[in-house]
């Protein structure tokens, strides 16, 4: 047993292919204003499709957009490595200083000759990373 | 499977893939924007905005959407929020993109192009933004209620509710 309303909202549904009308087929056949609303339901389709169109592709638009993606990634990586470089370097002064106060004055000669030698095996790989990614943008 | 390959390459940085991803969903989203808010100038705001935070946010994006569906959340959540500050809901501008030309589609076409977007300018936001997505879009209501994040008889509930309101403004302006 059916009722005009609730016709209705199966007749909407199966206009957007979310549900079936055959089994209120044969109401629809008997109530006139279902029938109405069926032909309604065509008529709004067609009209309202006049909104359909999508606008064409507009390039500048995705490349601003990527362009200024990548900028605020940069901004971004640029300021994490800024604080981690204030970070580490507050540390190892600070560490440096504790250290030295203890060992003395060869301690420092020591670790400045290390830290001079081991300098390139650090920035090496850094640069080769940085360039590795820049290559793949 | 093609898209899904592109999205994973934009996921590893590839600009390339996040430029076809965002050339092949260009019109789709622009075109929801411009119909859901009635205004070309913040469609092409929020079609930037939502690009730039769809790209920076691409890494979040889960395997098994489509991307338009990822770009048309974004873009529905940046309008609510665009609304919430703006507070202005139902006073929107006469500016749709129409398409039409020549005098003689202007006399015709224009007539029922200006008199679909009156009928459309006058149904609520949340209501608006089902419809749209149903009928020129073709999303399922399982799918809307994901983007709009409301349950699928709300879905149901609002767009019969749009379907009836436009055709009650169709019969008084004698177009059925």
């Amino acid at each position: 047993m059916h009722n005009c309303k609730k016709v209705r909202e199966i007749l909407i549904d199966s206009m957007y292919g979310e549900s079936d009308v055959k089994d209120v087929k044969k109401y629809i056949e008997e109530c006139p204003e279902c029938r109405k609303f069926t032909e309604d339901l065509g008529v709004i389709s067609e009209k309202m499709d006049i909104l359909d169109a999508d606008p064409p592709v507009n390039i500048s638009d995705i490349v601003n957009t990527l362009d200024m993606a990548e900028k605020i990634e940069a901004g971004k990586k640029l300021k994490f490595e800024a604080v981690c470089f204030a970070v580490c370097a507050l540390l190892i002064t600070a560490a440096y200083a504790v250290l030295s106060i203890g060992f003395g004055t060869s301690f420092v000669i020591i670790t400045q000759g290390i830290m001079f030698l081991c300098l390139p095996a650090v920035l090496i790989p850094v640069i080769i990373k940085r360039g590795a990614e820049e290559g793949a943008r | 499977m093609d898209e899904i390959r592109t999205i994973k390459e934009a996921q590893e940085g590839s600009r390339a893939a996040l430029n076809k991803l965002l050339t092949d969903n260009y019109g789709i989203l622009k075109g929801y924007l411009i119909k859901i808010t009635c205004d070309s100038s913040l469609a092409q705001d929020i079609t930037q905005e939502t690009m730039l935070r769809a790209v920076q946010n691409i890494k979040r994006f889960h395997e098994g959407a489509k991307f338009s569906t990822y770009l048309i959340t974004i873009a529905t959540n940046l309008y609510r929020d665009y609304i919430r500050k703006n507070k202005r809901i139902e006073s929107l501008p006469d500016d749709l993109e129409s398409g039409i030309e020549g005098p003689e589609e202007l006399s015709v076409k224009g007539i029922e192009y200006r008199e679909a977007v009156r009928i459309i300018k006058a149904l609520p936001y949340e209501k608006r933004a089902v419809f749209i997505l149903k009928h020129y879009y073709g999303y399922s209501y399982e799918e809307i209620s994901e983007i709009l994040k409301c349950p699928i008889g709300t879905v149901r509930s609002r767009l019969h509710y749009c379907i009836e309101h436009i055709r009650n403004e169709m019969e008084k302006e004698g177009f059925i």
